[in-house]
C-alpha cells in the first residue's frame, strides 16, 4: 500500500517534469508573431496593407491643421464654449502659438514614423524571403514610396530628423540622433528612384488607391522642386504626363465620392463609409460649426455641440483671392446660414452659395470647406477620400519648373490647362517674375483646402512675408489672442520636435527658437 | 522492622514528597561513595516458598532474611491481592519486582531501607463513569460548542446551547480538557467528580494561536516571518459586500482603501506600500490554497461572500510569503473558509439590512446659482471691456439676460443630490456545520443586494459554499470545497459614474441655475445655461444607463491527503476557478455620458454590445510533508512540493449599431453587427521546498526555496528562483529571563531575508512576444485586410524581483494582557516591469522591459491590550505603519518617467524621489500689475492678471521645463485602531483607520473647476478673480481673458492638497437577547452599525481615500490622484445573528 502511494507521487513528478517545456511555451493563439510571419508572398502583401492605414493617422488632423490652418488660407471659428485642451492645442497651431508639448502636432511625428517602421519591417526582410520577383518588386516599390512620403512630410515640417531605415531589433537601437536635412532627402530620393525601377511602368485605370509609379514620380518631382532642382523635377513631371492622367471636366467632381481614384488622382487616402469596418472618414464634422443637429448641412443628424467643430474655416483673404467667375470658389467653400439660440449655440437653417452672399438681418452666415461635403448614409461617418496629389499638381509644378528654368512660354500650356477647366481665361504672362506669381496664385486656388498652401509658402520662400501681412489684418479682430502670430520668423517655419521625444532621447536636440 | 504511620491526604503527599526529595539526594550522594559496598550489600540471597499469602507476610519474611526495613503507608496494602512466590537465592530487587507485579505499587531501595509507594500509572480497575456539567464564559453565559476531551484519551463531547455536556470516561482518574475558540483552554482533574462545571477565561492574547501559513499551519509562537492573522468573527458586524472592506485599519503594514464607492467594487489593498510602476502590486489572494487571478480588470475578491470566511492571514515578508514566491512580491492574503467543527450540527442565520447615503459634509466647494450668475456677470462685463463681446442674441454689448441679475437666484439645483440617493442594502446568510466521525460538511448560502448611492447602480450576489471532508480510514482525507456564485453588476462595472467628465464629475460641473425638470415635470435635457459648455442633464444620463454584467463563477478545490509513514504526509490538490462574465450594454439616445452633447441624440447614436468572457484557471499542487521530533527536543518539519497552473480566457464581443429605435436593448435589434473573439493564456510551473527546525520551540529556524517558470517572459528568461531564510529566538523560554523578568510572558525576536517575484504585468499575457495584429484598408473600393506589428517583443523580459529583509519581535506582558509586535523591513525591487517609452522615431510607443530599482522600507507596530477584564471588558488593538520608498535606478540612463504633456497625469518617477511624486508648475499667484508683469518671467499666453508660475530655469520664460516636484502622495504613516467593549449581554466595536502626511492631486476636477473660460460651474473660490489692476481679486485667481486661462488649469501647486484623514470605519453595538428555552432559536444577537461614520480631513474632494490610487489598476503612475470617483456612502445597518435549533 505504502509503496503504491510513493509510486504514484513519482509518476506525477515525472509527468510534470516531462511536460514542462511545452507547458510554458505559450504564443497568443489568436494573433501572429514576428517569428512566424514575413515568410510568404501573401505575408508581405498583407504587411504592405499594414503600412497604408498610417496615412489616415497622418491625414487627421495634422495634414490640414499644419498644412492649411497654419497658412493664410484658413482659420478657426472661436469655439467659446469648448475650451478643452485638445481644442486649444489645435487653435495654437493656427495662431502660431507654438509649444513643443502640443500633443496635436506630435500626432504627425508619431504617424509618420509608425508608417516608416512598418515599411522598414518589409524592406528588411523581403530580399531574404525568397518570394517571387513580381511580388517582391511590387511590394518593395510601394513600401519605398510610402516610406519616402512619410520622410518627406517629416523633413518639411520638422527639418532633419532621425533617419531610421531598419527595424528596431532591440530597445537600444531606438535611440538615434537627428540626421541632416540633406541626408534625409538623399534617403527619400534613393527610395523613390529604386521604386520607379520596380513598380509597374503604368498605372491601371480605374486606379485601386495603391501607390503607383505616378505617385513615385510625382513625389520625386515634389522633392526636386523643394530642392530647386528644376531640371530633374521637370524630367519627373514630364514622365507623369505620359502615364495616362487627365483632368476631370468638372473641378468639383475631383472630390466626389462617386469619382474616387479617377484619372485626375495621383494619390489619395482611401476611406469608405459604413461603420461595420471602421473605414469611414470624418473630416467635414471638424470643418462645420458645432451645432445640435447637422441635418441641414450633412443630411443626417449628428449633435456636434461638444465636438471640435468650426475649424479649417476658409479666410476672407482666401475668398477674396478668387478671380470672379472662378468655378472653383463655389466648389470649394460653402455657406451655412443660421441663428444663435438661447444657450448661445449656433442653429443651422440652410445651405447657401458663397458666391455673392450677404447675411439677411438676424441671420449669420458661416463659411466651411464644402469641398469635402458629400452625403453619407450614417451620421458622423463619411465616405470622402483625402487627396494628396492630383494631376493638376503635376501640371502646375511642371509650369513652375519650366518658368524657373527661364522658359515661361513653355510653362503656359500646362498652367492654362488648369485655368480653362476652372472656367477662366488663359494666361498669356511671359515675364518670369510675374508668371511666378500667377502660378503661385493658381496653386493657392486650385489646391485650396488640400494642404498644399503651407508647404508651397515654405518652398517658394514666401511664408514670412505672406504670413506677416496676413497677421497684420487678422489681429485687428479683438478675439484673436494677443499672443497670436507674435513669432513669424525663420525659426518658426519648422515645428518643434515633440517635447516627449527629447525627454525620452537626450540625443535629440530641439529646433532653434523652441 | 520499622513502620511509619503517615498522615493522610495533603499532609501525607507533602511529607512523601519531601522524603522522596531527601531520599533522592541521599541516594545520589551514597551511590558514589558506596559503589563498592553496594555489591556486597545487595549480594544477599532470598529464598521464598509462599502460596497465596498476604504481601505483608512476604515483606516480613524478606525483612527477616535480609535485615532491610520497609517504609510504607499501611493503607496502601489494604486492597492488595495475596501473593504466590517461589524463589531461591534471588536478589532482593528481583524478588520485590515479582511480588509487586500487576500491583499498584512501586519501591525504592535506599541503603538498608525500602520505600513502598502507591503507583497510580498501573490501573487497578477500569470502570466507566459519567460526568456532567456546564461550561460558561466568565459572565456565566453558556457557551455552546465547547469541546470536552479526556486528556490522552479518545473520548470527546461538545456543549449544547445551554452550555451543558455529558461525557463518559473510563475511570475516575485523569483529566478533562475544555477548549473553545477565543478562550483559554482549561484542564480539570476528574478526581472522582461526576459534575464538573467551569468558566472559561477569554483568551487575551493571540500568541498561543495556530496560524495559517503557506501550505500549512504553524503555532504562532514558532513563526519566524512577518505574519498577521485576523479571525473573521471579529469583523463580522461590518455590513459589507466585499471582505476587503473589513480589513481596513486591521493590520499594521496593510493599507486597504476604498477608492470608489461603486457597489461591489473599488477595494485596493497594498501590503507594505507595495508599488510597482506598471506591473500589478495587488497582493496575491489565496483561498484555501488556490491563488486567484483577476478576470480582465476585475478584482477577483468581489466574488467571495465575506460570510464564508473563517480567517484572514497576511504574509508580509519574504520568508512568510516565499512559498508563493513567484507572485508574492506584493504580499499574500491567505483566506481560509469555514470548515465544520466537532460538535452538534449547527445551523445559523446572519443577516442585515442597511441604508446608505451620501456624507454631505464632504462635497467639493462648487459655486451655487447666485455665485455662478455673479461670476458669469463679471465674466461678460470683462469680455465686453477687453474683447469687444457682442451678445449674438441681442446684437449689443450687454451681459446676457441669464446672468444680468444674479440676485434673483438662491442656491439653485444641487446636481450631485440629483444623481445620488439614499440606497438600501440587504444580506442574508444561512450556515450549516455538521461534523461526524468519518465526514464533515460546512455550508454557507448567501444573498447580498446593494443599491448604489448613485442612482441606477447596484450589485447583487447569490453564493453558496459547501466544504466537505471525508475520512474513510484513519490517515486518509478527501476534501471537496465547491463555491459557486452569481453576481449581477448593474451599471457598476464599466458605467460612466467614476472618473473624468463622467456622471459624478459632470454633476459637479453642471450649472446650479438650470433646473432638472420643466414645470410640467418633463426632464430638461441640458444642464448648463447660456454660453456654458452644453452639458447633458446627468440625472437623465444616469437614469438611462443600461450596462449589466452577469458573472457566474465557481471556485472548486479537491484534495487527497494521505499519511504515508509516521510523520510523512502527502497531499495532492486540484483546484479550479472558472467564470463566465457576460456584459450586455446598451446606449440609447440619452445615455451617452462623458462630455457628450445634451440628449436626445439621433437614432444613429444608439449602440449596444454583448461581451462574454469565459475563463478557467486550474492549479495542481502536490506537497509532501515530513514531521519528526528527534531526541525529544529537536523538532523538524520538511516540505517539498510541485505545482502547475494554467489560465485560459476566451472572450467574444458583438457590437450592434444602426438601430431603428431603442425599444429592444440588445444587439439582436441592431441592423449592423460586428464581432470578434480572442483566446489568451498563461501558465506557471513551480517547485518548492521548506525546512523548519526548532529546538525546544526556543530556537527557531526556517529556510525555503521556490523556482517558478512563467510563460509570460522571454524564452531565455522564464525561470526565477526565490530562496529565503529566517530565524527566531523565543527569549521568554530562557530560564534566566523567566526569573529576572517575570512580567514578560512571551518574547520572541525574529529576522528573515529572501527573494520574491512579480509577473503580474500590464494585464497582458504575452508581454515578451512580438505580436502582429490585424489591420484593414480600402483598395479598389473594397475592404482588404493587412497585418501590422502591434507590439515590439523583448526576449529578455524576466521576473521583477524583490529582495526583502525583515526583523521584528513579539512581546507579551503581564500574562499576555499587553502584546506588541514590531517589524522593520527593507525591500529592494529590482528589474521593475515597465513598458518603457521608446522615442517615436522607432515607430513604436513602448517596449516591455525590466527597468529599475525601487527601495522600500518601513516600521510596523501592532499593540493589543486587554484594558479591563471582569464584567466590563475593553480590548484595544492599535497598529501604525511607516512606509517609505525611493526610486534608485530607472532604465539605463536614469531618465525620469514623467507626464509626456502638461495636461496628463501628474505623477513622475525620478531617481532620488519617492514613487509617484507630483510634477507640475509652482503657482505664485497672478501678475497683479503691469509693472509686475513686465518684471516677471512669462509664458507665451501670459498677460497682466493671468497666472504667474515660477521660473525655475531662470531663463525669463515659463515653459514646461519650469515644472518640478510639487508634492508627495505617500503618507508619512497610516494607522488603525479597534476598540471592543463587552458588558454582560452588550458588546460594542469601533474601528478607525487613517493616514497622515500624504498629498492628493486633483488635476481632473481641479482642471475643469478652475476653468475660467465660462464653461462650467466652478470652485466658489474663483469668484474673486482678477478683473483690473484696481480690482485684482484675491491675488490667487487670474482673469478670464480668452487665450490666457489654460495655464491656470494645467497641473500646478494649486491642485495639490493635504491628504491626511481619520475615518471612523465602523461603529457596531450588539446585544445578546436572552432566550428562555426556545425550541427553534438557540442564540439571538442583534446589532446596529454605522459604517464610514465620519471622516475628519482637510481635503475638499469627495474622498481622501482616493489618495491611495486613481482609477482602475494600481501603478505608481497614478498614485494619489483624485479621479472624481463614485462617492463613498455612510451606511447604517441593523443585523441579526441567530443560532437555530
Amino acid at each position: 500500500m505504502k509503496h503504491r502511494y510513493l509510486f504514484s507521487i513519482l509518476l506525477v513528478a515525472l509527468c510534470a517534469v516531462s511536460c514542462q517545456k511545452s507547458f510554458l511555451q505559450l504564443n497568443p493563439p489568436t494573433q501572429l508573431n514576428t517569428a512566424t510571419f514575413y515568410k510568404t508572398a501573401n505575408d508581405f502583401q498583407q504587411a504592405l496593407i499594414g503600412v497604408y492605414p498610417w496615412l489616415r493617422n497622418w491625414a487627421l488632423p495634422t495634414s490640414w491643421l499644419m498644412g492649411e490652418s497654419r497658412s493664410d488660407n484658413t482659420r478657426y471659428d472661436f469655439n467659446t464654449q469648448n475650451r478643452a485642451v485638445a481644442i486649444l492645442e489645435r487653435e495654437n497651431v493656427d495662431d502660431w502659438v507654438d509649444d513643443a508639448n502640443n500633443s496635436t502636432t506630435k500626432t504627425k511625428y508619431v504617424a509618420d514614423y509608425a508608417g516608416i517602421e512598418r515599411a522598414n519591417m518589409i524592406l528588411d526582410q523581403i530580399e531574404a524571403a525568397g518570394i517571387d520577383s513580381l511580388t517582391r518588386n511590387n511590394v518593395t516599390g510601394e513600401a519605398e514610396v510610402l516610406r519616402a512620403f512619410f520622410y518627406f512630410d517629416l523633413v518639411q515640417f520638422y527639418g532633419g530628423v532621425p533617419l531610421n531605415l531598419h527595424t528596431v531589433a532591440s530597445p537600444a537601437q531606438a535611440f538615434l540622433t537627428r540626421a541632416s536635412v540633406a541626408d534625409v532627402y538623399a534617403a527619400i530620393i534613393a527610395d523613390l528612384k529604386d521604386a520607379i525601377t520596380r513598380l509597374p511602368q503604368k498605372p491601371t485605370f480605374p486606379q485601386s488607391g495603391r501607390v503607383t509609379i505616378g505617385t513615385a514620380e510625382m513625389l520625386l518631382a515634389n522633392v526636386y522642386m523643394v530642392q530647386k532642382n528644376y531640371a530633374q523635377a521637370q524630367e519627373a513631371l514630364e514622365a507623369v504626363t505620359k502615364l495616362g492622367y487627365s483632368l476631370n471636366a468638372s473641378y468639383a467632381n475631383a472630390f466626389s465620392t462617386t469619382n474616387k481614384n479617377s484619372a485626375e488622382s495621383i494619390f489619395e487616402v482611401q476611406y469608405q463609409q459604413g461603420s461595420a469596418n471602421g473605414q469611414y472618414s470624418y473630416f467635414i464634422y471638424d470643418f462645420i460649426p458645432p451645432m445640435a443637429s447637422t441635418t441641414v448641412v450633412t443630411g443626417t443628424n449628428t449633435n456636434t455641440l461638444s465636438a471640435s467643430g468650426g475649424q479649417n474655416v476658409p479666410t476672407l483673404d482666401l475668398i477674396n483671392a478668387y478671380e470672379s467667375g472662378d468655378a472653383r470658389l463655389d466648389a470649394t467653400v460653402g455657406m451655412i446660414e443660421g441663428h444663435t439660440d438661447a444657450n448661445g449655440n449656433f442653429v443651422a437653417e440652410s445651405l447657401k452659395s458663397i458666391v455673392g452672399y450677404t447675411a439677411p438681418p438676424g441671420k449669420v452666415g458661416r463659411r466651411f470647406a464644402k469641398k469635402y461635403l458629400h452625403p453619407s448614409a450614417t451620421p458622423g461617418q463619411t465616405d470622402d477620400n483625402w487627396p494628396i496629389y492630383r494631376y493638376s499638381d503635376a501640371l502646375l509644378m511642371l509650369a513652375e519648373s519650366l518658368n524657373e528654368q527661364g522658359k515661361p512660354a513653355d510653362a503656359l500650356p500646362y498652367l492654362n490647362q488648369v485655368r480653362s477647366r476652372a472656367g477662366l481665361t488663359a494666361s498669356v504672362e511671359t515675364d518670369q517674375t510675374a508668371l511666378r506669381a500667377v502660378i503661385a496664385h493658381e496653386r493657392r486656388i486650385e489646391f485650396a483646402l488640400e494642404n498644399k498652401r503651407w508647404t508651397d509658402l515654405l518652398r517658394t520662400g514666401q511664408a514670412i512675408p505672406v504670413m506677416t501681412a496676413f497677421a497684420a489684418v487678422i489681429k485687428q479682430d479683438p478675439r484673436v489672442p494677443a499672443n497670436a502670430y507674435s513669432k513669424i520668423d525663420q525659426d518658426h517655419l519648422l515645428f518643434p520636435i515633440p517635447a516627449s521625444e527629447i525627454q525620452l532621447n537626450p540625443l535629440i536636440k530641439q529646433n532653434t527658437g523652441y | 522492622m520499622i513502620f511509619f504511620k503517615l498522615c493522610r491526604d495533603k499532609e501525607k503527599r507533602l511529607i512523601t514528597q519531601q522524603i522522596r526529595l531527601v531520599m533522592k539526594l541521599t541516594f545520589v550522594l551514597l551511590i558514589a561513595s558506596l559503589l563498592q559496598a553496594r555489591a556486597a550489600t545487595f549480594a544477599q540471597q532470598i529464598s521464598l516458598n509462599e502460596n497465596n499469602v498476604s504481601l505483608r507476610k512476604v515483606l516480613n519474611d524478606i525483612h527477616k532474611q535480609t535485615g532491610y526495613d520497609f517504609i510504607f503507608d499501611h493503607d496502601i496494602l489494604k486492597d492488595i491481592q495475596n501473593v504466590t512466590i517461589h524463589v531461591k537465592n534471588a536478589a532482593i530487587g528481583d524478588v520485590l519486582s515479582l511480588c509487586f507485579k500487576d500491583k499498584p505499587l512501586k519501591f525504592h531501595i535506599l541503603e538498608r531501607s525500602i520505600v513502598i509507594e502507591y503507583d497510580p500509572v498501573t490501573p487497578v480497575v477500569v470502570q466507566d463513569i459519567i460526568i456532567k456539567g456546564r461550561v460558561t464564559d466568565p459572565n456565566g453565559t453558556p457557551l455552546q460548542g465547547v469541546t470536552i476531551g479526556l486528556k490522552g484519551g479518545q473520548v470527546s463531547s461538545v456543549t449544547d446551547a445551554n452550555g451543558e455536556y455529558t461525557i463518559t470516561v473510563p475511570g475516575r482518574n485523569g483529566a478533562l480538557i475544555f477548549s473553545y475558540v477565543g478562550y483559554e483552554t482549561k484542564e480539570v482533574k476528574i478526581n472522582d467528580q461526576s459534575n464538573i462545571s467551569i468558566r472559561l477565561a477569554v483568551k487575551n492574547n493571540a500568541l498561543s494561536e495556530v496560524v495559517i501559513v503557506s501550505y500549512g499551519v504553524q503555532s504562532r509562537a514558532n513563526v519566524t516571518g512577518a505574519i498577521s492573522q485576523l479571525s473573521a468573527s471579529k469583523v463580522k458586524d461590518q455590513p459589507v459586500g466585499q471582505f476587503a472592506q473589513q480589513l481596513q485599519g486591521q493590520f499594521a503594514g496593510v493599507q486597504a482603501n476604498i477608492n470608489t464607492g461603486k457597489p461591489g467594487q473599488g477595494m485596493e489593498i497594498q501590503i507594505r506600500g507595495a508599488v510597482s510602476i506598471n506591473a500589478g502590486n495587488y497582493p496575491l489572494v489565496v483561498v484555501d490554497g488556490q491563488p486567484l487571478s483577476p478576470i480582465g480588470n476585475q478584482n477577483p475578491i468581489n466574488y467571495i461572500n465575506p460570510n464564508e470566511i473563517e480567517s484572514f492571514t497576511i504574509l508580509k515578508d519574504a520568508s512568510a510569503s516565499a512559498l508563493y514566491g513567484s507572485r508574492a512580491a506584493s504580499g499574500v492574503i491567505l483566506i481560509t473558509t469555514k470548515q465544520a467543527r466537532a460538535g452538534k450540527t449547527q445551523i445559523s442565520y446572519d443577516g442585515f439590512y442597511a441604508q446608505a447615503s451620501l456624507d454631505r459634509s464632504h462635497v467639493p466647494p462648487m459655486m451655487n446659482a447666485r455665485q455662478l450668475a455673479t461670476f458669469m456677470n463679471q465674466f461678460f462685463q470683462d469680455k465686453i471691456k477687453y474683447e469687444g463681446y457682442i451678445n449674438p442674441q441681442t446684437g449689443t454689448a450687454t451681459v446676457p439676460a441669464e446672468y444680468a441679475n444674479p440676485d434673483q437666484y438662491g442656491k439653485g439645483t444641487d446636481w450631485l443630490g440629483q444623481v445620488t440617493r439614499s440606497a438600501p442594502t440587504q444580506s442574508h446568510n444561512i450556515s450549516i456545520s455538521d461534523y461526524r466521525e468519518r465526514s464533515s460538511t460546512s455550508i454557507v448560502a448567501g444573498y447580498f443586494k446593494q443599491q448604489g448611492v448613485v442612482i441606477n447602480t447596484g450589485y447583487e450576489r447569490y453564493s453558496i459554499r459547501a466544504n466537505t471532508e471525508f475520512r474513510p480510514v484513519d490517515g486518509l482525507k478527501l476534501g471537496f470545497n465547491l463555491a459557486p456564485s452569481y453576481t449581477v453588476d448593474n451599471n457598476s462595472i464599466g458605467s460612466p459614474t467614476d472618473g473624468s467628465r463622467q456622471i459624478v464629475m459632470g454633476a459637479l460641473l453642471s450649472s446650479p441655475i438650470t433646473r432638472p425638470y420643466n414645470p410640467d415635470g418633463s426632464p430638461v435635457n441640458q444642464a448648463s445655461g447660456f454660453f456654458l459648455l452644453a452639458l447633458p442633464n446627468y440625472r437623465l444620463i444616469a437614469e438611462n444607463q443600461n450596462n449589466k454584467v452577469r458573472t457566474g463563477r465557481m471556485l472548486g478545490n479537491s484534495y487527497l491527503q494521505v499519511d504515508l509513514l509516521k510523520g510523512l504526509t502527502f497531499k495532492t490538490s486540484f483546484n479550479i476557478d472558472m467564470a463566465q462574465a457576460a456584459t450586455n450594454a446598451f446606449t440609447n439616445q440619452i445615455a451617452a455620458a462623458g462630455f457628450n452633447a445634451p440628449p436626445p441624440r439621433p437614432v444613429s447614436a444608439i449602440t449596444g454590445y454583448y461581451n462574454t468572457d469565459n475563463y478557467i484557471s486550474w492549479v495542481n499542487e502536490n506537497v509532501l510533508t515530513y514531521k519528526k521530533t528527534i531526541a525529544r527536543d529537536h523538532h523538524l518539519e520538511a516540505l517539498a512540493g510541485y505545482s502547475a497552473q494554467k489560465l485560459s480566457e476566451y472572450t467574444n464581443r458583438s457590437n450592434g449599431v444602426t438601430y431603428s429605435d431603442a425599444s429592444i436593448p440588445y444587439v439582436s435589434a441592431a441592423t449592423t453587427t460586428t464581432g470578434t473573439s480572442a483566446l489568451t493564456q498563461w501558465s506557471l510551473l513551480s517547485s518548492f521546498g521548506r525546512l523548519d527546525y526548532n529546538y525546544r520551540e526556543k530556537y527557531l529556524f526556517e529556510t525555503s526555496i521556490r523556482s517558478d517558470g512563467s510563460s509570460k517572459f522571454g524564452s531565455n528568461k522564464q525561470y526565477g528562483v526565490f530562496p529565503t531564510v529566517s530565524a527566531g529566538w523565543v527569549v521568554s523560554k530562557e530560564r534566566f529571563i523567566q526569573r529576572m523578568l517575570p512580567s514578560i510572558s512571551f518574547l520572541k525576536i525574529r529576522g528573515s531575508y529572501g527573494l520574491t517575484g512579480n509577473n503580474n504585468f500590464n494585464s497582458s499575457n504575452y508581454p515578451a512576444a512580438s505580436l502582429i495584429g490585424n489591420t484593414t484598408y480600402v483598395l479598389n473600393g473594397a475592404l482588404v485586410s493587412g497585418r501590422t506589428v502591434s507590439q515590439l517583443g523583448n526576449a529578455d523580459l524576466t521576473w521583477e524581483k524583490n529582495k526583502q529583509f525583515d526583523i521584528g519581535f513579539d512581546i507579551g506582558l503581564f500574562n499576555n494582557r499587553i502584546s506588541l509586535t514590531y517589524d522593520y523591513y527593507n525591500k529592494i525591487t529590482d528589474g521593475l516591469l515597465y513598458g518603457i517609452n521608446l522615442p517615436a522615431s522607432s515607430g513604436f510607443g513602448s517596449v516591455n522591459s525590466n527597468i529599475g530599482t525601487f527601495k522600500f522600507w518601513g516600521h510596523e507596530l501592532t499593540l493589543n491590550t486587554a484594558n479591563t477584564t471582569g464584567a466590563f471588558k475593553w480590548n484595544t488593538s492599535f497598529n501604525i505603519t511607516f512606509n517609505r520608498n525611493l526610486i534608485q535606478k530607472l532604465g539605463t540612463q536614469n531618465l525620469p518617467i514623467l507626464p509626456l504633456n502638461a495636461y496628463s497625469w501628474p505623477n513622475i518617477q525620478m531617481v532620488g524621489q519617492p514613487v509617484g511624486a507630483f510634477y507640475g508648475y509652482v503657482n505664485q499667484g497672478v501678475y497683479m500689475t503691469t509693472a509686475d508683469f513686465n518684471a516677471s518671467p512669462k509664458d507665451v499666453t501670459s498677460t497682466v492678471g493671468s497666472v504667474k508660475m515660477k521660473d525655475l530655469t531662470k531663463d525669463g520664460k515659463i515653459t514646461t521645463d519650469d515644472r518640478t516636484i510639487i508634492g508627495n502622495p505617500n503618507p508619512k504613516f497610516i494607522y488603525g485602531m479597534t476598540n471592543s467593549f463587552a458588558y454582560k449581554r452588550w458588546d460594542m466595536n469601533i474601528v478607525i483607520a487613517g493616514s497622515y502626511g500624504g498629498q492628493i492631486a486633483d488635476p481632473l476636477l481641479g482642471g475643469d473647476a478652475n476653468n475660467l473660460d465660462g464653461a462650467f460651474n466652478i470652485y466658489a473660490s474663483n469668484l474673486h478673480h482678477w478683473r483690473s489692476q484696481s480690482d485684482p481679486g484675491d491675488g490667487k485667481t487670474p482673469r478670464t481673458l480668452a487665450g490666457t486661462t489654460a495655464l491656470y488649469r494645467t497641473f500646478n501647486t494649486h491642485s495639490v492638497h493635504p491628504g491626511s484623514y481619520l475615518t471612523c470605519k465602523n461603529i457596531a453595538i450588539g446585544y445578546n437577547i436572552p432566550l428562555h428555552s426556545n425550541k427553534y432559536i438557540s442564540k439571538l444577537r442583534a446589532y446596529v452599525s454605522v459604517q464610514q461614520a465620519f471622516v475628519i480631513t482637510k481635503y475638499q474632494g469627495l474622498s481622501p481615500e482616493t489618495n491611495n490610487q486613481g482609477t482602475s489598476g494600481i501603478t505608481g503612475l497614478v498614485v494619489g490622484v483624485d479621479a472624481v470617483q463614485y462617492p463613498i456612502a455612510r451606511t447604517i445597518s441593523f443585523g441579526l445573528n441567530m443560532g437555530l435549533f
